[in-house]
């Protein structure tokens, strides 16, 4: 099954009408054309390929429950990346991943440094640094950057002030910034 | 390269990047979606229990007033004659319904008192997995569904007007005021006439007549009205999902803060509210032939679904409020009851043969004395009920028509537009949108 961005959209309709409806075989097969994304969405949020694994599994299983809620509007990837960043966030909090830190960055501003070697580094090895920030200013990174939610979004979302939400994003920034510099140095 | 240079070419390297899934996790859905469905298909149950169970009390209700033994006993039939007695009372066979009042002009109300029951369920399913759910970006126009109204006239015990005292209603006794003959041949009062043009000035007294030779003061019985109506709910320019998270309880984590306390808070998007359930019992007493006052007691259901987080807060140990558990959810389903006590003010502005018109006005006070979410988060359902403090106000007028249609048989329609008051209450359709018409409608049947 191709993956999801390359299925014609009536194709999709079908599939999740069918998915709607029971149908195992075409439930397999959403799960095959999502899941090699989606897997990846998890692994930026959960730190390890374990953690990343069970909230792959959670989330399919909340995307199937909830398929009767997807009204047709709007992106069916978007929808359904929505659903396991919500999952990720329900994991993270279940293994008190989420406590924020007492620390907090200094807001230095990247302008000032030169240009991150970003073209050089492969998306791979970006989703693996980025697993390796700590959680709480992972998850900020994550839903600030990659997903577009803004501060106040992600403050009420993770019950914190907007201001712990913007130090724990720049304490991210930087700390992804020598991470990348440092791997450029060592190859 | 600055922040936003930076953010915009790690969004574009990892946004749309996949990953090889690891062996195991297609089984692992599977399992878990089976487990899910079976959890799903217990909470349909539930609601569809509740509302068989607002339905079976309504019909209970129904039932007690039509099974209720009545008062049994002859008709007493008052008319009016020129001679120089008052009247003339003509006991008549009693198994033969006849109306108390032969004169034509006579007004007034059959009792000085009436218990009504009205029930007032939500309109037909719009969906057949969500029955009473509208969308809150939707227009809804107004809708009929089947409920149960029962309307019970006081009976009075004799013909001298002496007020029912189960009814509660000491309202409007003819007797009082009016000369008594001490003719122990007639019957001193002109019944009917008296109910309706002597009450207002009447206070209400039981007084007794002298007997009549010819025939006993046997007990004057009131039609027994049993009434099935059907109701619904219009709405008025809806509001959207958006709009509604700011109306209501607002719960931690509240904007810009910190949650300091449990609770549910609603996130941006369509919330989904199910039409009020309303199901009551109430007692009407005429202050005049035309005026009367209603009040009793009413059951209001209110539903919604829709996306947010449940946020556990617990004192750390420096004393400050913290999250200790956080839940969030596409679907949090929150079922809210309310009891009230509504006062109606009602005025026959016009009673003619078979029809009988009525203006009414009044305002009801609520307390939400259950408000309870559920939260179906991954493998999880977290309940948690919280404590609603205040009362709802809500003020309503309105107009209504009775038609009989048959000897036995009124049909009546009693369209009302009410307005909720804002205050610290749950979020509900009454808080998105506050002025709602209510449509009461249905027959009533005199037995």
């Amino acid at each position: 099954m191709p993956e999801l961005h390359l299925i014609s959209v009536k194709s999709l309709e079908a599939l999740i009408s069918a998915c709607r409806k029971g149908d195992r075989t075409a439930q397999r097969e959403l799960f095959e054309a999502l899941s090699p994304r989606m897997y990846a969405v998890c692994l930026r949020y959960a730190g390890n390929a374990d953690d990343a694994k069970d909230i792959l599994q959670d989330g399919f299983v909340t995307v199937f429950s909830k398929l009767d809620s997807y009204s047709g509007s709007g992106s069916f990837e978007g929808w359904a990346r929505k659903i396991f960043v919500n999952t990720a966030l329900m994991h993270l909090r279940k293994n008190d991943a989420l406590r924020m830190s007492d620390d907090i960055a200094e807001a230095r501003d990247l302008s000032a440094r030169e240009a991150t070697p970003l073209e050089e580094i492969g998306y791979r090895q970006l989703i693996g640094l980025i697993s390796s920030l700590p959680s709480d200013a992972r998850t900020v990174f994550n839903m600030y950057v990659v997903e577009g939610y803004s501060h106040k979004e992600i403050a009420r979302q993770l019950g914190i002030p907007e201001a712990t939400s913007r130090s724990k994003l720049q304490r991210a920034r930087v700390q992804l910034q020598e991470m990348i510099k440092k791997l450029r140095s060592n190859d | 390269m600055t922040d936003k240079e930076f953010d915009i070419k790690i969004r574009q390297k990892v946004e749309d990047a996949s990953w090889e899934v690891p062996e195991g996790v297609w089984e692992g859905v599977s399992a878990g979606f089976d487990k899910a469905a079976a959890g799903k298909k217990r909470i349909l149950p539930v609601f569809w229990w509740r509302f068989g169970g607002v339905l079976a009390a309504a019909a209970a209700v129904v039932l007690a007033v039509i099974l209720w033994p009545g008062k049994k006993g002859g008709f007493a039939v008052v008319e009016k004659t020129d001679s120089p007695e008052i009247a003339v009372v003509t006991e008549t066979d009693p198994d033969v319904p006849v109306p108390i009042l032969t004169d034509a002009d006579a007004k007034g109300p059959e009792a000085s008192g009436t218990t009504t029951a009205v029930w007032r369920p939500s309109a037909v399913p719009t969906s057949s997995s969500q029955p009473i759910m509208q969308a809150s970006d939707e227009a809804t126009a107004s809708t009929e569904s089947s409920a149960v109204s029962v309307e019970n006239s006081a009976v009075s015990d004799n013909g001298s007007a002496a007020v029912d005292a189960s009814a509660g209603a000491a309202v409007g006794d003819p007797s009082a005021g009016q000369p008594v003959s001490s003719d122990a041949a007639t019957q001193s009062v002109e019944h009917a006439d008296a109910v309706a043009e002597h009450a207002a000035d009447a206070p209400a007294e039981a007084a007794g007549f002298p007997a009549d030779p010819f025939t006993e003061p046997g007990p004057v019985r009131q039609p027994l009205h049993v009434a099935l109506s059907g109701s619904g709910n219009a709405i008025f320019g809806m509001k959207t999902g958006s709009a509604s998270a700011r109306s209501g309880i607002q719960r931690a984590p509240v904007r810009f803060k910190a949650p300091t306390q449990t609770g549910v808070s609603q996130a941006g998007g369509k919330v989904m509210y199910g039409l009020p359930v309303t199901a009551g019992l109430g007692a009407r007493f005429y202050v005049t032939p035309r005026l009367s006052l209603g009040t009793g007691v009413d059951y209001t259901f209110l539903f919604r679904r829709f996306s947010g987080t449940y946020n556990e807060v617990a004192l750390s140990e420096s004393g400050s409020p913290e999250v200790v558990r956080s839940v969030t959810s596409d679907v949090i389903f929150n079922d809210q009851h309310f009891i009230g006590v509504p006062i109606t003010l009602y005025y026959d502005f016009l009673q003619h043969n078979r029809l009988r018109a009525y203006v009414h006005g009044g305002g009801e006070i609520e307390k939400c004395v259950r408000s309870h979410y559920r939260i179906p988060g991954g493998s999880e359902i977290v309940s948690f009920r919280e404590k609603v403090k205040g009362v709802q106000w809500s003020v309503g007028a309105g107009v209504g028509l009775s038609v009989r249609v048959s000897q036995h048989l009124s049909f009546y329609v009693d369209p009302t537009l009410r307005y909720y008051f804002k205050g610290n209450q749950p979020a509900s359709l009454r808080t998105v949108q506050p002025l709602m018409v209510d449509v009461n409608a249905g027959f009533r049947f005199d037995i």
